[in-house]
């Protein structure tokens, strides 16, 4: 059985880059994923028969959710980015921030689904088990979300271009 | 999956930036670090009861002035059998969130403590609140949560003593037995239009009081002192052992 110190070291970094999904900064994104493998931590004995990364994800998303509930964490908008032709010409940063514009559009909701069904590659029922909703829930927030992100102008480029390489 | 949304992972899995550091098993085995664990009795020590959320993380390093302390019961059919707490007669809510047909104990009404809280100020109703969770950060076996109440009436209201919390599972029903009090009563608050106040919830964790949940909480009931509907917002624990301190002015 996985030992808690081997599940952190597998899971830390794919946490952390979800965390960064939700939250656009890494302050935010460490103090998600620190509160939820303390949680992890603290119920290993419990939760380590079962699926500790299920129990991990649900703790960070829940605990994302009620953070942004919360007028004083709530993010910011971000500035403007200048016009980009192709993704081509984009560096890692830009395109972070394309990303990041992008899934800020999305309410606190909609960006948790995206980023367990197209980050952590979750099917729609394991997502609605960490979100703890129904797979009808999970499917109609996605195609709203994903309707959404279609909308963004700098999104859409990069969703037509991604494909034909 | 669709082409669509094939680009869109591709495309997260690509912009997702890189952590600048992982965090590590040590790490977070400091921030919950244990002190020797006498055997299901536990002996908490509280700060000053008005410690704001950020200030609880200050905690783990700061030791507390002691304001009163209780022991939590390990056995969970009985939780509050062996914790004379004082406080369980001084206000407030129904510190059992069993049915909410419950009657409020409508023995302390807030004019009563008019000296702390002038003028005619009612009691905060359930509806004209909202609940918010707060950081929740670790101390000597501890995780405290600090939860709270914002008055989105368009006038003030007060409220005193303890709140009644318990866990629900996924469908919704109680799991484990409701949250027991940490400290005495505080003051009565006012809540200005728009104004908090908070409380600090605490989580026992499993390995120093051995009582697990049979599958981790998904949501936690909050009943406001003294009023019989209860509010819920997400909470996942594992752990049955919680309780709950007086409400106070939030800052």
């Amino acid at each position: 059985m996985l030992s808690v110190e081997e599940f952190f070291a597998r899971n830390s970094r794919g946490l952390l880059r979800s965390a960064w999904l939700l939250t656009g900064n890494w302050a935010s994104a460490e103090d998600l994923v620190q509160t939820s493998l303390l949680q992890s931590w603290l119920h290993w004995d419990a939760i380590k028969a079962e699926t500790p990364d299920f129990y991990v994800r649900r703790v960070l998303m829940n605990t994302f959710l009620s953070a942004q509930r919360r007028r004083w964490t709530r993010e910011r908008p971000m500035a403007e980015l200048p016009e980009r032709a192709a993704a081509d010409e984009l560096t890692s940063t830009e395109l972070r921030h394309v990303i990041w514009r992008a899934l800020s559009a999305l309410p606190a909701k909609q960006r948790a689904i995206v980023v367990l069904r197209y980050f952590n590659d979750l099917s729609e029922a394991q997502t609605a088990t960490v979100m703890d909703c129904s797979v009808g829930t999970v499917k109609s927030q996605t195609s709203r979300a994903l309707a959404r992100l279609r909308s963004v102008p700098e999104l859409q480029t990069l969703l037509e271009e991604v494909g034909h390489e | 999956m669709n082409d669509l949304e094939r680009r869109l992972s591709d495309l997260l899995h690509a912009g997702a930036p890189e952590p600048e550091r992982i965090i590590t098993a040590a790490e977070i085995e400091g921030l919950a670090h244990d002190v020797p664990k006498p055997k299901g009795t536990v002996t908490r020590r509280w700060g000053v009861p008005l410690l704001a959320a950020a200030a609880v993380l200050v905690a783990v390093a700061v030791p507390a002035i002691v304001v009163g302390h209780v022991n939590s019961s390990a056995t969970p059919t009985s939780p509050a059998s062996g914790a004379p707490n004082p406080a369980h007669t001084a206000t407030g809510a129904p510190a059992t969130s069993s049915p909410s047909s419950t009657p409020a104990p409508a023995s302390t009404s807030p004019s009563s403590t008019a000296s702390i809280t002038p003028g005619p100020v009612v009691t905060c109703t359930t509806g004209q609140l909202s609940l918010n969770s707060g950081v929740t950060s670790g101390a000597a076996g501890s995780l405290y949560t600090a939860f709270s109440f914002r008055n989105t009436a368009g006038t003030p209201c007060s409220m005193r003593g303890f709140p009644g919390v318990s866990l629900l599972n996924d469908a919704g029903a109680i799991v484990g037995q409701p949250a027991t009090r940490d400290g005495t009563t505080g003051p009565s608050v006012r809540l200005g239009v728009g104004q908090q106040a908070q409380f600090i919830f605490r989580v026992g964790t499993a390995t120093r009081t051995g009582c697990n949940l049979p599958r981790p909480s998904s949501q936690i009931e909050v009943y406001p002192p003294g009023q019989t509907v209860p509010m819920r917002i997400p909470f996942t624990t594992g752990s049955c052992a919680i309780s709950v301190q007086s409400v106070t002015a939030a800052k």
